[in-house]
């Protein structure tokens, strides 16, 4: 079952138009919230972020933080939130930015067990005047990240980071996924959406992962699967309507299984049988790299580096 | 807890306060109490960095109260306004210290350079005592200097605090003291009213005050404070313990190495430094305004001096914003808007035409290919049915209407014709999508684009249907200046397409949707086949409906396409023998269903 969540938000927001910003502003009232702890006795680590429109960027922290989460919000639309828990050596963080006051058309954007109200109208107006999120993680500590945002701009740089998994579903947003050193534990799931968006990941080897999942909607794709490769891994992706680029090293063994027919592929330095594309050296390399490619139309591209 | 504290703090505290107070005032500091606060500004600063071990690294000062002061590094010797203060070692910690705060310091000015200097105090004294020895010495002189040129409290004077009673009873400390706990309570007022935003995470923080810092002051190592520490004002040099939270309304927190704090440090408003190994147990959470209205990177929580001027910054930015609006980059996106728009309308046409349309083709191919031939071939006659249809659709809902007997299938006609029309329209799309096929192209990408199914056919042509509103809608982009062309562009794409759509129609009722073939070579030379349907003209029986109409479930039962192709060479047969220029078709249509062209 794919995650609708993000088309709902893509929907939500273009339903509320966007990018026409017509509406003129109320009186904006800037503040900044930090939210910051040091990682004294926290062995693990689980961040929930829910941000229904601004800029969210994730870096890892400067030492000695757990994380260090800053928002910056306008106080007479949006107020921060957050909470933590803490289980033994486990800790849990959320984060979000909800709407206050008169809203005329909230919306609910839900996380698991929790849920934030955004209006409809604050999605309107797009970019740095809806404020921001930096979130900073502990790069030793072992986390399980999961970014739900709505029409954010999303930059996540997370080379270096400890993630044990990462989620990140995303409604219309431009999102930049960077992993520029590989991440410190092996990740067991790497689930991404894209509704609407323009999504470019970068050294995706480098997360470690054993499962790639990615579910995309609408919009230009760029995965980029280089970086160091040191064990075998699956990927699942599953792609609407637009253009797929995927990049993969040259070094590991790729074999991609085309499961829908109505999509053209073009795998250059592929051998095909049936709908089956694998590299010549996929019997022969030590790290395989096995793809389950579902599109419905546009075109897919795979790309070896 | 804390805001129940904080409700009953003006005038519990200030009550109970007052009342004890007089009673209790206690070891108040020598300083005097018209000291408290008085900083004086910086108002101009200068750094001389000259190279070389022995070089001149000099600060030179004017302050608010005219006076000037410069503090030079030079020939192994320290002086202070000229006069000398102790030597150092040439290319020595202290030295390197020194130059390296000038080198920060270069191009600050008043409230961030005086919090520099103010940092610079703490940092000497405690190399100081890391020295030791002459160089040690000459540090802490160096310290106490500037912190008397800055008017500042020197730790020596300001470490007396006077214990009182606070509300509630519970004993609590003002650092300086010098200072009634009544002469606080405003401050205190403004500290609550603060922490409310912070939600529950103040919560029983003010309870345990047990330590209220309004200037200058320092906690060293070893201190213990036994319960809260409120920051109202000044710089608080923390590098002992503390058991509970610690408030920050205003000032500058310096948590030095080796600071503990067991709680969490509140902050709303002041700055708040961390040192590396300084220990905080629970959370670092502050909230203020920013300090400029745009979301900008801005890491460095601001400092008061910094956020002084945020107001009016966000006024005008508003104003930026409000005029933008209504001027150019306003339009641009009002067009952008319309574009999207209209865009998503094509896209959404587009996906439920499309579904429809694979539907069809999966559950009744055959006869959407007869339409789809039948629109292609006899395309003025489709049409010219189409317009028949369509003209005489009103009067015979009239007559659906007027016979009052046939009501009940008033509701059946509209959704029959409407269904006709979107089948239709689907053929014609299907029509143009194997045009498209059949053409070759010179562009690789093109002809990557053909493909030779149905399913292809339909969805490639209602792209080619669909382009015209696309474009239409991309036009928005261009704003005024193309308003005359979307204008035309949307007026022939709407002409064009209810051209196609009556035609599409027409070749509906003509076929009886698509269980009988009418197409007729114009041309003469033989059969038309499709070279791209799956074509084997089989002279099987599948021929064209024989009596009018009621051949329905025979084509579909007809093997995939061969249906229509065959049709057609059996159509040409006819032709061929009856020659007559009268059309052709076997089941001997209605008279109405043959307004040719």
């Amino acid at each position: 079952m794919p995650d609708l969540r993000p088309l709902a938000l893509a929907g939500a927001a273009l339903l509320a138009g966007l990018p026409t910003a017509s509406a003129p502003l109320a009186a904006q009232e800037w503040r900044d919230f930090r939210a910051a702890r040091q990682a004294a006795e926290t062995e693990s680590l689980e961040v929930e972020l829910i941000y229904g429109a601004g800029r969210l960027q994730v870096t890892p922290s400067e030492m000695p933080f757990l994380y260090d989460a800053r928002v910056r919000y306008d106080a007479s639309r949006f107020r921060p939130l957050r909470a933590w828990t803490r289980e033994g050596d486990r800790g849990r963080l959320r984060v979000a930015v909800t709407s206050v006051g008169e809203t005329d058309g909230p919306a609910t954007i839900r996380l698991d067990d929790w849920s934030v109200d955004v209006d409809l109208d604050d999605l309107r107006r797009r970019g740095d005047e809806l404020g921001r999120i930096d979130l900073a993680l502990h790069p030793g500590v072992p986390t399980d990240l999961k970014l739900l945002v709505g029409a954010a701009t999303a930059d996540l740089d997370l080379g270096g980071l400890s993630l044990r998994s990462l989620e990140f579903a995303t409604g219309a947003s431009e999102t930049d996924i960077t992993f520029d050193a590989p991440n410190r534990v092996r990740m067991e799931r790497l689930s991404l959406t894209a509704g609407a968006a323009e999504f470019e990941a970068h050294s995706l080897g480098n997360a470690r992962f054993d499962r790639l999942e990615f579910d995309g909607a609408i919009g230009d794709v760029l995965l980029d699967l280089s970086g160091q490769w040191d064990e075998s891994a699956t990927a699942a992706i599953r792609m609407g309507i637009g253009e797929l680029t995927i990049r993969v090293p040259r070094d590991i063994g790729v074999r991609i299984e085309r499961r829908s027919v109505l999509i053209s592929l073009d795998a250059p330095g592929f051998e095909k049988t049936d709908s089956v594309y694998v590299t010549s050296n996929w019997d022969t390399a030590e790290v395989r790299l096995e793809i389950e490619l579902k599109a419905a139309f546009g075109s897919v591209e795979v790309e070896r580096l | 807890m804390m805001s129940s504290f904080f409700r009953r703090a003006p005038l519990a505290a200030a009550c109970t306060a007052l009342a004890v107070l007089p009673a209790t005032r206690v070891a108040v500091g020598q300083q005097a109490a018209q000291e408290a606060g008085a900083q004086i500004r910086i108002e101009r600063s200068a750094v001389t960095l000259s190279s070389g071990d022995g070089g001149r690294a000099a600060l030179e000062l004017g302050l608010a109260d005219d006076s000037e002061h410069v503090i030079a590094f030079a020939d192994g010797a320290i002086s202070l306004d000229g006069d000398r203060l102790g030597g150092y070692e040439p290319g020595g910690t202290l030295v390197t210290a020194w130059r390296a705060f000038l080198r920060d310091q270069a191009g600050a000015e008043g409230a961030p350079l005086r919090r520099g200097l103010e940092e610079l105090v703490g940092t000497l004294e405690s190399l100081g005592r890391e020295l030791g020895g002459a160089e040690g010495e000459s540090s802490r002189a160096l310290g106490l200097g500037i912190a008397g040129i800055l008017g500042m409290r020197q730790t020596a004077a300001v470490e007396e605090t006077a214990e009182v009673e606070g509300p509630g009873g519970a004993r609590l400390s003002i650092a300086p003291g010098g200072v009634r706990f009544d002469e606080l309570v405003g401050q205190l007022d403004r500290l609550r009213d603060a922490m409310a935003r912070l939600g529950g995470a103040a919560d029983g923080s003010a309870d345990r005050l047990a330590l209220i810092v309004h200037d200058d002051f320092s906690v060293d190592a070893g201190d213990v404070i036994g319960g809260n520490l409120a920051l109202l004002d000044g710089t608080l040099r923390l590098a002992g313990q503390v058991a509970g939270d610690v408030l920050v309304l205003d000032g500058h927190l310096l948590l030095a190495d080796g600071a503990r704090v067991e709680g969490d440090v509140l902050q709303v408003g002041g700055d708040v430094d961390v040192a590396e190994t300084a220990l905080v147990t629970g959370e670092i959470l502050s909230d203020f305004p920013s300090p400029s209205a745009t979301a900008t990177t801005g890491r460095a929580p601001p400092s008061a001096a910094e956020r002084a001027p945020a107001p009016p910054s966000v006024e005008r930015v508003r104003e930026t914003w409000e005029s933008r609006e209504r001027g150019f980059f306003g339009r641009i996106a009002h067009n952008f808007g319309h574009a999207t728009e209209e865009l998503l309308g094509a896209l959404g046409a587009f996906i439920i035409l499309g579904v429809l349309g694979l539907l069809l083709v999966y559950f009744a191919r055959a006869r959407l290919e007869t339409v789809a031939d039948t629109v292609r071939h006899e395309f003025a006659r489709s049409f010219a049915m189409g317009l028949a249809g369509e003209v005489l659709f009103f009067p015979a809902l009239l007559i659906l209407a007027v016979l009052v007997i046939t009501w009940p299938i008033v509701p059946f006609f509209v959704l029959a014709t409407g269904l006709a029309m979107v089948v239709g329209y689907l053929a014609v799309a299907h029509g143009a999508g194997e045009m498209f096929a059949q053409r070759r192209y010179r562009y690789e990408w093109l002809e990557r684009l053909r493909r030779s199914n149905s399913y292809y056919y339909v969805l490639s042509g209602l792209v080619l249907l669909l382009l015209p509103f696309a474009a239409t809608a991309i036009l928005w982009i261009g704003g005024g200046t193309v308003d005359f062309f979307r204008g035309l562009l949307a007026f022939v794409a709407c002409v064009a397409t209810w051209i196609l759509m009556t035609a599409g129609f027409g070749a509906v009722l003509l076929t009886r949707v698509g269980s009988r073939s009418v197409v007729v070579d114009w041309r003469g030379d033989g059969p038309t086949l499709d070279p791209l349907v799956d074509v084997e003209p089989s002279a099987g029986p599948a021929g064209p409906a024989a009596s009018g109409g009621a051949g329905a479930g025979d084509r579909d039962a007809a093997p995939s396409a061969a249906g229509p192709a065959a049709a057609d060479v059996e159509d040409a047969a006819d032709r061929d023998r009856e020659d007559t220029g009268r059309s052709p078709e076997v089941g001997g249509p209605d008279e109405e269903e043959r307004p040719h062209a």
